[in-house]
């Protein structure tokens, strides 16, 4: 047993500086770099961007004999947020479309405001003021937001300026904005989900961290009738789209111009006679029913040119085996406008490899027919 | 022993590493965290989400075309042989029941490969809770820990988990097929317990909960018999949507303290069932296969129940979901409507209309009260009625508490069915829970 006694002084001398080192560790880490803030100091950082948007139109304006009582313009005022110190502002479409007068209140002083440009894909309008030095939103990461980190919306529902609601990040996830038909609006991939109240009107409003950055912005509430499920645009993906607004002064939408209406399966196989259970010439492995069936083609759009046609089924894209539409719509929104894609159809029973570049979407569709509601990718 | 622990300044040295291999082992990091609490309603709750999200489970109960929300639940792990609590109401009448845990591929997309199969052991209508096994590999199973919901009071902060039916912006059935789920996966609320409802109050949410839940999903089968034991009801403010159901109800330490079960549809009104009360059913559950609810078989008329909610038509059709009978003329003594002949009550000489004065020696005079009292016996426990039929004092009835003898409680449904005490349609109406 003597022998041992080295082997025990041993883990004894390794166990003491080891624990030192792990506590050292665990006061390091406690210890933040960023300023925390109660919701009240968020409130306060957060509110000097806020703007109200006060729209008068025409009257009967917008009138439709099939809903007359739709609400095209801003009665009340709605919800904007200064981007930039130059007097740009965002706000929702709905705030600005067939407006005579408008005006931006902002801090009590009405400013006259001018439409710059309004993107439907995006449901943003960007709006410009004729004032300089403006307190601009204090853009924050959204790349590094956590599920379950409370969060602060702010915006002017209704009128209601500064008006403030707290919640909770509650999934990180992908969602899409309502478009201009009222469903092909752009994917957001992982855009957040928060179960803060939000009031009609607050769309564009900024979400707060509790750092007071801004990490995102309001699009809608939950379609669904579900309490307490709103859809927050990331921060990034708004800088990005700004950014081109005022520096380009057009936004990418990253598009090939084919619609997608049926899911693929094993009865559509059959019919289209296209073996199941087929190998993969390219890497060998036995595949079940994959692929993305093409209900239409957009006229001029760049699948149209790049000779896509009804029926193709896409079997991958850049190399990846495509399951779902969203698998397609996922790699074509990471790429920008005018790189490429290549594509494995198979037509006919046949595999064909196209190469598309990608291009803007298109206001007008052209003269296709679309099933319903197809969405276009 | 040996010659080493014998000689005194070696076992010293070896007393003196013990104590500091005490000292720094206790005051490690790991063991002091437990009693943190891992969220708050200032800071969130992001290690909480990341701690507890493994024991969320997402419950398919039919195809993918099912109706929004009506085809997923939601569900947790709290042990590690991979049993999981959910509702009644999520596993109940499934053809089969497919499984996601968090990070499955198969967790946000629609299709139903790579889910694993779950299979439904147990259920116990009178609390909706159903406990199922899934058939899955242990290391995936990370139990959470069930909590004391006695503690809970109104005010606590609570989380609540689950994947509700939310709108990810497709709009098209067609669409929601080739694109991705109508669910939000594992969304985390956060919110506080805004009441903590007595057995009254808390049976009649109950009721009208299953009385509409379950008069259109139960009525090809029949009428059946709900009682409910519900002794105590949490209404939480954290959402509560349809797909939730199932789904913990947590504190602050990742302890489950209920089962959330059902949303009221207006703005932040949320009901969960508190976890002691699921307790007893899922320990029975995994040791007998089913649940043993002491039971003697009394069915009372409601005496301080409130009358302003009564009709009689509604309650006519409802009263098989509860268990209990409700007519118009409602004494305000202790009066029996019934009893079930094959029940110990029977047995013991209560019959109908009889009136109780006083159980083992107690004046009660809620109908609530006696039911919760009932409720907390163990099986085989006696209970001394003393009543009174036609004025006159009786003998008082012993009763032996016993196992309910329902055919809708879990696996002896067949037994039951064609057995001696099987569902009697004329008398169905003794069929009691209590």
């Amino acid at each position: 047993m003597r022998r041992y006694i080295p082997f025990l002084l041993a883990v004894f001398l390794v166990v003491l500086p080891g624990n030192i080192l792990l506590a050292q560790d665990n006061s390091e880490a406690t210890t933040l770099i960023r300023e925390e803030f109660p919701p009240v100091l968020v409130a306060e950082v957060g509110k000097d961007c806020l703007v109200t948007i006060e729209s008068v139109g025409l009257p009967f304006a917008g009138f439709s004999i099939l809903d007359p009582f739709q609400r095209t313009i801003s009665e009340f005022g709605g919800t904007g947020v200064i981007i930039h110190p130059d007097g740009y502002i965002i706000t929702a479409p709905s705030n600005v479309r067939d407006a005579e007068i408008l005006n931006v209140v902002h801090q009590g002083i009405e400013y006259e405001a001018t439409v710059e440009m309004i993107d439907e894909y995006y449901d943003l309008a960007l709006l410009r003021i004729d004032a300089t030095g403006l307190p601009a939103v204090n853009w924050g990461n959204s790349d590094t937001v956590q599920r379950g980190e409370p969060v602060v919306v702010m915006g002017a529902p209704a009128g209601l300026e500064e008006t403030l609601t707290y919640g909770f990040v509650s999934n990180i996830r992908d969602f899409r904005i309502v478009g201009p038909r009222g469903y092909d609006g752009m994917l957001v991939l992982d855009g957040f989900v928060i179960d803060a109240a939000l009031h009609s009107g607050v769309q564009t409003g900024p979400v707060y961290n509790r750092f007071g950055e801004c990490i995102g912005f309001v699009s809608r509430k939950s379609r669904g009738g579900e309490e307490d499920i709103g859809y927050i645009v990331p921060s990034n993906v708004i800088h990005h789209v700004t950014d081109q607004m005022i520096n380009d002064g057009a936004v990418c939408h990253p598009w090939l111009g084919i619609f997608i209406h049926y899911d693929y399966n094993r009865t559509l196989a059959l019919y289209m006679g296209i073996p199941i259970n087929e190998i993969d010439p390219e890497t060998g492995e036995e595949y079940d029913v994959v692929g993305i069936l093409v209900s239409g083609v957009a006229e001029g759009s760049p699948a149209a040119g790049a000779g896509i046609q009804r029926g193709d089924l896409i079997l991958r894209a850049d190399g990846q085996l495509m399951r779902t539409a969203k698998d397609l719509e996922e790699i074509i929104l990471r790429k920008e406008c005018g790189a490429e894609v290549d594509l494995v159809i198979v037509r006919s029973q046949e595999l064909r490899y196209v190469t598309i570049e990608i291009g803007d979407k298109q206001e007008d569709y052209g003269n296709i027919y679309v099933f319903g509601r197809d969405v276009s990718l | 022993m040996n010659v080493f622990f014998r000689t005194p300044t070696k076992l010293a040295i070896l007393v003196i590493m013990a104590v500091w291999l005490a000292i720094t082992v206790s005051s490690s990091p790991a063991t002091a965290q437990d009693d943190e609490p891992l969220m708050d309603l200032q800071r969130g709750g992001t290690q909480f989400f990341n701690e507890i999200v493994p024991s969320i489970i997402q419950i398919y109960n039919g195809g993918i075309y099912a109706e929004q929300g009506g085809g997923a639940g939601s569900g947790y792990v709290f042990d590690r042989e991979g049993h999981a609590i959910t509702n009644m109401h999520v596993a109940d009448a499934a053809p089969v029941l497919e499984i996601a845990f968090y990070g499955d591929e198969s967790s946000t997309r629609e299709y139903a490969e790579g889910r694993w199969r779950g299979e439904l052991i147990a259920q116990d209508p009178a609390l909706d809770l159903a406990v199922i096994k899934i058939d899955a590999p242990a290391e995936r199973f990370h139990p959470v820990r069930l909590g004391d919901s006695s503690l809970m009071q109104a005010g606590d902060t609570v989380a609540t988990f689950g994947s509700p039916g939310g709108d990810p912006g497709w709009v098209d059935r067609s669409w929601i097929a080739i694109h991705d789920s109508w669910l939000e996966f594992y969304n985390l609320n956060l919110g506080v317990i805004s009441e903590v409802m007595d057995f009254q109050e808390a049976f009649w949410t109950y009721r009208d909960v299953f009385a509409s839940n379950y008069v259109q999903y139960y009525s090809r089968v029949g009428p059946r018999d709900y009682g409910s034991a519900v002794e105590y009801l949490f209404h939480t403010d954290s959402a509560i949507n349809h797909g939730n159901s199932g789904g913990p109800c947590l504190n602050v330490y990742g302890e489950a303290v209920g089962t959330n079960t059902w949303g009221f549809g207006g703005e932040n009104v949320g009901f969960s069932v508190p976890v002691n009360l699921l307790k007893r059913s899922v320990a029975d559950i995994l040791e007998y296969g089913r649940v043993r609810r002491p039971w003697c078989g009394i069915a009372l008329h409601p005496s301080h129940a409130p009358q302003g909610e009564l009709d009689t038509q509604w309650e006519i059709g409802a009263y098989p979901f509860t268990g209990l009978i409700w007519f118009d003329s409602t004494p305000d003594k202790l009066e029996i409507h019934s009893v079930n002949p094959y029940s110990p009550a029977y047995e013991a000489g209560l019959r109908e209309d009889d009136v109780i004065i006083r159980i083992d020696g107690e004046v009660i005079d809620n109908v609530f009260d006696v039911y919760s009292y009932l409720l907390d016996k163990d099986l085989d426990e006696e209970v001394v009625i003393e009543y009174e039929r036609d004025g006159v004092q009786m003998a008082p009835a012993v009763i032996t508490m016993s196992e309910k003898l329902n055919r809708y409680y879990g696996t002896n449904i067949e037994v039951l069915a064609f057995g001696p005490y099987s569902f009697d349609v004329t008398r169905y109406s003794a069929d009691i829970t209590y």
